[in-house]
């Protein structure tokens, strides 16, 4: 037994990132403390955030450490320095110092067996480099349930092609699950980078999309029930995302998936409205672009009916909201988010007295985005919201003369829309003349011309 | 103006399963531009606007 325990103990003492098994096993600690030690001081210099590390997994007591004769609490405190370590140095996987470090957490601590879940996510955006595959060589025979995909490229000892991940996650809600909840653990640290990030956002995506066209099969009522198992799915992961305003990558990459989602998923309102309200709460100013393009998508899933307000709020407060439409514009379809924007602007004139969004109102009608039944709705929603104006919301009269010269100025136009215009102004089943005198302002053409 | 709003509605967001693989698959995640481009590439697969006849 003894004999069996020693040969235990000196396969596992071979594990290596670094040297080959039969150098490993006649290593002392001290040997490899010596050229893990000299990794981690190289990673220090480049990144002063492993410092800390220094007083616990890196310190010269650590040689002396043996997890198996620690407290439960003092394993579960290690594991949280492992895991804090590992989030770290995942950026930097392609450096041997890095590399090196790891070598050290493997060899005293054998975070291979006892942190082996964190480990493979760590190093799993670099799937498709050699070291992975000796990552896979070192590992344990029984794998967290959701990695269990990789035993037979453990057993030929190659590196797992991204498809195959995907159809993994795609598969098993596990897999998604443990990817999405490492790479928001490092966004709220502030700890998220690069490769995790777009490992998320190609795997999220693909897998989304994937999801949606599995879900397809079946009648409408399963159908309908698959895209709610979709969306308790994967929500709970894109809304933590959308919301990750410390990280414009993470935002971006969660677009994508929601973006699939409106597009070809045939989201209810209630659940693109969800969507919409969590994308405006979290984008910045680095974000906006791309969620008014996502946002756009969202909107044309919907009726044609006003944002929600908090959208709408959202929206009021972007810089050059307009030109972002036109950009937007040139190769997508913007023309839903715009009118229901229009139409959210003209309710907030008409109940906050807002200024800026007559403004908006009006480039938006100038901007060409709308066609011209939405032209009418929204010009027609304007003699309204001129009609409720009163002192109390506009007591110097500021917004009803901007108004009155807005309302003037469109029904001029010499386009479609201004042909839409007055049209609108013709059927409109109220006094005109009532709200020109309450204006101060003529508001159809003909009188215009006849002053 | 009733045209434009059929033709968009109609619009259904059919991207080939491929054109998303193949963008994801020019690089390994590590060694891929920003993500803006990326979300961009797709973007525009998923959203292009309808050719109106």
């Amino acid at each position: 037994r003894a004999i069996l325990n020693g040969k235990l103990a000196k396969a596992s003492h071979s594990k290596s990132l670094i040297f080959e098994p039969q150098a490993a096993a006649g290593q002392t600690y001290a040997d490899i403390y010596t050229v893990c030690r000299e990794g981690f001081d190289e990673l220090c210099t480049i990144d002063s955030r492993f410092r800390p590390f220094a007083a616990h997994l890196f310190s010269e007591q650590s040689q002396q450490a043996d997890r198996l004769q620690m407290t439960a609490e003092e394993n579960t405190v290690l594991d949280k320095h492992v895991e804090s370590f590992l989030h770290l140095a995942g950026a930097r996987l392609q450096l041997m110092p890095a590399i090196k470090a790891i070598e050290w957490l493997i060899r005293r601590f054998r975070i291979h067996e006892f942190n082996t879940r964190t480990l493979i996510t760590c190093f799993l955006p670099f799937h498709t480099i050699p070291v992975f595959v000796t990552l896979l060589s070192i590992l344990p025979s029984k794998l967290p349930h959701e990695y269990k995909f990789l035993d037979p490229y453990i057993r030929s000892l190659t590196n797992p092609p991204i498809e195959v991940i995907v159809t993994q996650a795609t598969n098993h809600r596990e897999l998604l699950s443990t990817i999405s909840e490492y790479m928001l653990e490092l966004g709220e640290k502030k700890h998220d980078y690069h490769a995790i990030n777009m490992l998320w956002f190609s795997v999220m995506t693909q897998s989304v999309n994937a999801m949606i066209d599995k879900g397809r099969s079946g009648n409408k009522a399963i159908q309908l029930e698959n895209t709610q198992k979709l969306l308790q799915q994967v929500t709970p992961a894109l809304s933590r995302a959308m919301m990750m305003r410390q990280s414009w990558e993470i935002q971006i990459s969660s677009y994508m998936p929601v973006l699939v989602l409106a597009r070809k998923g045939r989201l209810n309102d209630a659940a693109l409205v969800a969507f919409m309200d969590q994308l405006v709460t979290g984008w910045t100013t680095r974000t906006v672009d791309q969620g008014l393009l996502t946002l756009a998508c969202l909107a044309y899933g919907r009726a044609a009916k006003p944002v929600p307000s908090r959208v709408a709020k959202a929206l009021l407060k972007v810089d050059d909201l307009v030109g972002k439409f036109k950009v937007i514009h040139e190769t997508q379809c913007v023309r839903k988010l715009a009118n229901g924007t229009a139409l959210a602007f003209v309710d907030r004139l008409s109940k906050k007295g807002n200024l800026r969004a007559l403004q908006e109102v009006k480039a938006i009608l100038l901007g060409n985005f709308l066609d011209q039944m939405q032209v009418k709705v929204v010009y027609k929603s304007l003699l309204l919201a001129a009609h409720k104006l009163n002192d109390e919301l506009d007591p110097d009269g500021t917004i009803r003369k901007e108004l009155a010269s807005t309302l003037v100025s469109l029904a001029q136009l010499k386009d479609k829309n201004g042909d839409a215009i007055r049209a609108a102004i013709e059927e409109v089943d109220f006094n005109i003349e009532e709200l020109e005198l309450k204006l101060g302002a003529a508001i159809r053409p003909k009188l215009t011309i006849a002053e | 103006a009733d045209q434009m709003e059929v033709d968009d509605d109609d619009h259904a967001a059919v991207v080939a399963q491929q054109h998303v693989v193949q963008t994801f698959n020019v690089a390994p995640s590590f060694a891929f531009a920003p993500v803006d481009g990326s979300f961009s590439q797709l973007a525009a697969m998923w959203c292009a606007k309808p050719a109106l006849s």
